[in-house]
């Protein structure tokens, strides 16, 4: 590697940076910033514990039965591990049907979709939602 | 100031050149973890105080890595900074494009995840930018950190450390061989991590010509002080990803004789890897 000696030999001088460094360092710079600021908030904010609620969003038919679209939600501050969802569906004559399903993670304030399956049309039936509990991560 | 940022195509071809290295350093070091599945869970799972404290210890240490390998052989704490600053926007853009590429970063992820992802991704990404030079240059310049000072070759035993002990510790099985070990297999293995270290730093080279006729005050002056180190290392990793919360003191000290192996291992070679 052929390198001019002069600006090597020179560090302190500005002159010798080039245009491509002040942008990438001034990315870095912005972005390590920003990090360290929204961890810091993040930081701050009140720690309050996982509060989760589960919705089905989509019902869809498939050859197994009728698939339960299911969005977990989670408005805590704390993110739950290992969500247990359970549906109990009651069709209008007959026993009740029971799935369960369970997310690896439930970050705060996110969604996180999972599936149910029933026999049954849940549409016409009664469906409940719950989660079941979790653990911390 | 316009001659201050004046164009010169040698000398911007050169930095795009270093910086493609660091792209390539990055990777080498990041993509074991990128690829590893509890490091995306516990970007979700640390607390953003650790996460805070990791990303802020990261900073001078890649400050310092920067002041022994860094983009260019150029000295002087300026420059230290730029290649920090660098080596930090290569880490992260690293992290997040490969994180993307994996769909770890879709739709479904909020912000605070992807910014924990990100960043534990991020760090270790920027310290393989910064030792890019080492290891993938065209290592033209040897030589400067031969004359290393005492302080520095701890400090390089430091680094080699977090980035063995890093790369291990998020997994379950640091754990898991804690569990299996009995008492005594954690000691033998605490000892045998401490003469791997004193025979891997005498036959890097580590210490020096001149501590190597004394293998006694080497053993005193870096190989002790060096498992010392892996251990602080590997106690302060295995707090970040949380994985001492709630176990007993006994255990404690078991997974911390298991991750203090590879950290010691990384503080031997360090100066392979630097």
């Amino acid at each position: 590697m052929v390198r001019k000696p002069a600006p090597a030999s020179a560090p302190k001088t500005p002159a010798s940076r080039p245009l491509l460094e002040w942008a990438v360092a001034g990315f870095g710079l912005v972005v390590t910033a920003g990090v360290l600021i929204a961890l810091a908030l993040a930081a701050l904010a009140p720690a309050s514990p996982p509060v989760l609620s589960a919705r089905a969003a989509a019902t869809t038919p498939v050859p197994a039965g009728y698939r339960v679209e299911v969005e977990v939600r989670n408005s805590g501050r704390r993110t739950a591990a290992g969500v247990e969802v359970e549906g109990v569906l009651t069709p209008p004559g007959g026993a009740p049907e029971t799935a369960t399903a369970s997310l690896d993670y439930a970050p705060t304030g996110g969604v996180e979709t999972l599936s149910l399956l029933f026999r049954e049309d849940p549409r016409r039936g009664r469906l409940e939602l719950t989660v079941r509990g979790w653990s911390e991560p | 100031m316009t001659a201050r940022l004046a164009l010169s195509p040698n000398r911007e071809r050169a930095y795009a050149a270093g910086l493609g290295r660091a792209f390539g350093g990055a990777l080498i070091f990041a993509f074991p973890l990128l690829m590893t599945m509890e490091m995306w869970a516990l970007g979700v799972a640390i607390p953003p105080v650790r996460l805070l404290a990791f990303v802020m210890l990261s900073l001078p240490l890649i400050y310092g890595l920067s002041d022994f390998a860094g983009f260019n052989a150029q000295r002087g704490w300026r420059n230290d900074v730029f290649n920090t600053l660098s080596a930090l926007a290569v880490g992260f853009a690293t992290a997040a494009a490969f994180l993307a590429l994996f769909g770890l970063l879709g739709p479904d992820v909020t912000a605070g995840e992807a910014l924990g992802r990100i960043t534990l991704q991020g760090v270790p990404a920027a310290i393989g930018a910064t030792l890019a030079r080492r290891q993938l240059g065209a290592g033209a310049d040897e030589g400067a950190e031969d004359t290393a000072p005492y302080y520095g070759e701890l400090f390089l035993m430091a680094a080699g450390a977090l980035v063995l002990a890093f790369n291990v510790a998020p997994t379950e099985e640091v754990i898991r061989i804690a569990y299996q070990m009995a008492g005594w297999q954690i000691l033998l293995l605490a000892l045998v991590s401490i003469g791997l270290l004193h025979v891997l730093v005498f036959s890097v080279g580590f210490a020096g010509q001149e501590s190597a006729s004394h293998p006694g005050a080497a053993l005193f002056r870096f190989t002790l002080v060096g498992y010392a180190i892996a251990v602080v290392v590997s106690l302060f990793v295995l707090w970040v990803f949380g994985r001492l919360d709630g176990q007993a003191p006994s255990t404690i000290v078991s997974i911390t004789a298991v991750l203090a192996f590879p950290a010691a291992l990384g503080a031997a070679v360090a100066r392979l890897l630097v």
